[in-house]
């Protein structure tokens, strides 16, 4: 035979070297978004009790939407719940870091903000959270992406992205849909 | 010719055309995932 | 054939049943979903109906035709009876008996929960039963899978195992480690839920116990099309398997690689690490190896197929191929729907730009092309083969499967390029309306009513189908069935222990697993994160 077996089976491992070469051309890459872009996802191991999240502390109904700090941090609070977000509408500044914080009391769910790289679940027993900066202006949709019951296919939030000219908080640093 | 021989003499071109259809559909697929990854994924900006 | 015969025609006809029911469903669905009017619409019907949808095709046609074709590859490929058949139809009254469970509890819409559970919803435990008798029923075939390979060996020392019978072995033991996760979620977490022995769950364990079995099923459906690929195609082709020990080695890689790799599907998920996702990604990217080798092999041998019958030049021999034979056809049609379905799959287990489509269209569309794509074209393809030895006759006309492939072809791709498109605008997933009244969703219209032609175009090529074997009826008899399995360039005459059996690689597996699970599972023990209340959706309110 012209072709014996081995040389048939070192074509196949030089082939298989050639895959290697490609899979980790793409995990290079991944590694460089990853660092030098800062594109992660959004893991967060940080425990939170959904029987009680309403009751006290960050999640409580006067905490929710976004806030700035005396620091100038801008993180939006949100609870996702059987079947609609609190609040359903959020507004955030254009060309800024600004945090997204979830949690749930009831089941999963999750979200997704058109156009952007905006993702995560949301899981009973844990805070989503995401750091991104959105760099257009105007309104986008953050529905919920994950079946959650009978009413998942109602449950969605409207995202405000403002100029920061546009963006004004008022004395205890909360900017809300309303207040326009 | 016997079919043993037959198979002796395409032998002597397999695998140039199957190393060749692997590598251009390897080559497409690799270069349409980073178009996706320039043009979609980069410009959609940072989140972690 | 003594026991197969009937075995198999039994599985693939259940199989195929669910199949054609799960396909009228998907294409309401896909109706519904779109700007036209669409009839008995309501939240409770539209979410059994996609439970409906992918327990049928994703539980019953692969389970049963995975069954079936073992059933008939043990008997033909070893070329000795089956051993102890009557476990092999104990098996099958469990998988049909739990199949009839899930399906009665869904459509009397108390398990509108959609295949993938999602507990803390809770759903009758009726439907979980259902689903853990289907598993049963496999765990018998894969015991006697397992049985009559040794039986096998035992009465022919030192001689390989035949590549489809080694190839079928590695799906059953695969099985056997993959069913292990979603058995502890249904066994300690959801069925006690059911009960209401327990009224919390640990959300971030029962996702992550999900998520072992999660990719390593996938494998499981596609492996009987991997098997067809390396033991059919090139006899069907008229040339040779280009290597027989690549053929194990492929087999072998696609047991080890695809169980730890799990927490791809949880990449958005807050409760797993970034350096645990990383290192299941990393092992996700070896995955395709085995892949990409079949696609070398595979293409290896049919260049050899093309080129006896006069192919030249470095694409000449393509041309050459005998297209009018359906398991060729299938095969070109599947492995061009492997190339989409795999870009769109690199793309998801991309780590962090696994952000940009996670749960929207997009990855509807990947498992679309790769399943009901790749995989489903090749089981009607391995149906077309098999049933002129099971039904005694031969096919009437070659010309209906032909149409039948392409049509189902064409319809894969006219529905799954728009969802690509969508997903990547950011079409959400599992929802049964949108409102297209908003400017946003407005333009994503027209897209949506175009898959709808595909669905539709599925539709009709899947009733062929049946359609095509109903007609075996009328073939005329034939009773000297043709070989089916290919012969290897150098047909092995030994081959290493390591590549005739699975002990090794089953150490390697435990040592994987536990590297790359073991951590990520033991946590939730560790932190002890609070639970979340049981919410059960099959009490009317």
């Amino acid at each position: 035979m012209a072709i014996g077996e081995e040389a048939i089976v070192r074509s196949e491992l030089r082939w298989a070297a050639v895959s290697i070469g490609v899979v980790s051309l793409i995990m290079l890459a991944l590694i460089y978004a990853g660092i030098v872009h800062h594109i992660n996802p959004p893991s967060n191991i940080e425990p939170i009790d959904p029987k009680t999240l309403h009751l006290s502390g960050e999640f409580t109904e006067a905490n929710l939407g976004t806030r700035v700090s005396a620091e100038g941090q801008v993180t939006s609070r949100i609870v996702a719940t059987q079947f609609t977000f609190q609040p359903r509408c959020i507004v955030l500044p254009a060309n800024q870091r600004v945090t997204l914080r979830f949690a749930t009391p009831d089941v999963i769910h999750g979200i997704l903000v058109t156009g952007t790289n905006v993702n995560t679940m949301i899981v009973p027993g844990y805070v989503s959270q995401v750091h991104t900066v959105f760099t257009r202006t105007g309104e986008l949709l953050m529905p919920c992406h994950e079946y959650c019951g009978l009413g998942h296919s109602e449950m969605f939030a409207t995202l405000r992205v403002v100029p920061a000219s546009e963006f004004k908080p008022d004395a205890q640093g909360r900017v809300s849909c309303d207040a326009r | 010719m016997t079919p043993e021989e037959e198979l002796e003499r395409v032998m002597r071109d397999v695998p140039r055309g199957a190393l060749a259809l692997a590598a251009l559909s390897v080559g497409l697929l690799l270069v349409g995932w980073f178009l996706v990854y320039l043009l979609v994924f980069l410009p959609r900006g940072m989140v972690s | 054939m003594t026991h197969a015969r009937r075995l198999a025609l039994a599985h693939f006809w259940i199989g195929f049943i669910a199949f054609a029911i799960a396909l009228v469903l998907g294409v309401w669905q896909m109706w519904v979903r779109s700007p036209l009017p669409a009839p008995f619409l309501t939240a409770s019907t539209y979410f059994s109906s996609v439970t409906a949808h992918g327990t049928a095709m994703a539980y019953v046609l692969t389970t049963f035709t995975v069954m079936g074709f073992g059933y008939y590859v043990a008997e033909t490929a070893l070329a000795r009876a089956l051993p102890a058949p009557r476990w092999a139809w104990t098996g099958f009254w469990l998988a049909l008996a739990g199949t009839l469970m899930a399906v009665v509890t869904i459509f009397s819409g108390r398990a509108a929960v959609l295949f993938t559970f999602y507990p803390p919803l809770i759903a009758s435990v009726f439907y979980y039963i259902g689903l853990v008798l289907v598993v049963a029923g496999s765990w018998i075939w894969c015991v006697l899978m397992i049985v009559a390979m040794g039986q096998w060996k035992g009465a022919n020392p030192g001689r390989p195992v035949p590549l489809a019978m080694f190839a079928t072995v590695a799906n059953a033991v695969m099985w056997l480690w993959t069913t292990v996760g979603v058995t502890l979620e249904l066994l300690f977490q959801v069925i006690p839920a059911a009960l209401g022995l327990k009224a919390q769950i640990d959300v971030g364990l029962s996702r992550t116990l999900f998520s072992w079995t999660l990719h390593a099923v996938v494998y499981f459906w596609l492996i009987p099309s991997y098997i067809a690929f390396y033991t059919m195609v090139p006899q069907a082709a008229g040339g040779r398997l280009y290597s027989d020990t690549m053929g194990r080695l492929t087999f072998v890689l696609f047991l080890i690689y695809s169980l730890p790799v799990g927490l791809h599907h949880l990449l958005m998920d807050p409760h797993q690490s970034n350096a645990f996702k990383f290192l299941q990604v990393a092992l996700t990217a070896l995955v395709s190896v085995p892949t990409l080798l079949t696609v070398f092999t595979i293409g290896a041998s049919l260049e050899i197929a093309g080129r006896l019958r006069g192919g030249r030049g470095l694409f000449g021999w393509i041309g050459a191929l005998p297209w009018e034979r359906p398991l060729v056809l299938a095969t070109g049609l599947a492995f061009l729907m492997l190339a989409f379905g795999g870009f769109g799959g690199l793309i998801n287990m991309s780590y962090g730009m696994n952000a940009m489509v996670h749960n929207t269209s997009w990855v509807t569309a990947h498992f679309h092309l790769i399943f009901g794509g790749t995989v489903v074209i090749m089981y009607f393809a391995i149906a077309y083969t098999l049933w002129p030895s099971l039904t005694g006759r031969a096919a009437p006309s070659l010309a209906a499967q032909r149409l039948q492939l392409w049509l189902w072809f064409i319809g894969m791709l006219v529905m799954t390029l728009p969802w690509h498109y969508l997903g990547l605008l950011g079409q959400w997933r599992r929802v049964a309306t949108f409102n297209y009244a908003d400017p946003i969703i407005a333009a994503w219209g027209p897209w949506v009513i175009v898959s709808l032609v595909g669905g539709l175009i599925l539709l009709v090529s899947g009733l062929l189908f049946v359609r095509n074997l109903l007609q075996f009826a009328i073939g005329r008899e034939s009773h000297v069935p043709a070989e089916v399995y290919a012969t290897a360039v150098h047909p092995p005459l030994r081959v290493p222990a390591a590549l005739n059996g699975f002990r090794l690689w089953n150490v390697l597996v435990l040592v994987l697993m536990l590297l790359a699970y073991g951590y990520p599972l033991a946590q939730f023990f560790i932190i002890d994160p609070p639970g979340a209340l049981v919410h059960r959706v099959d009490q009317r309110r």
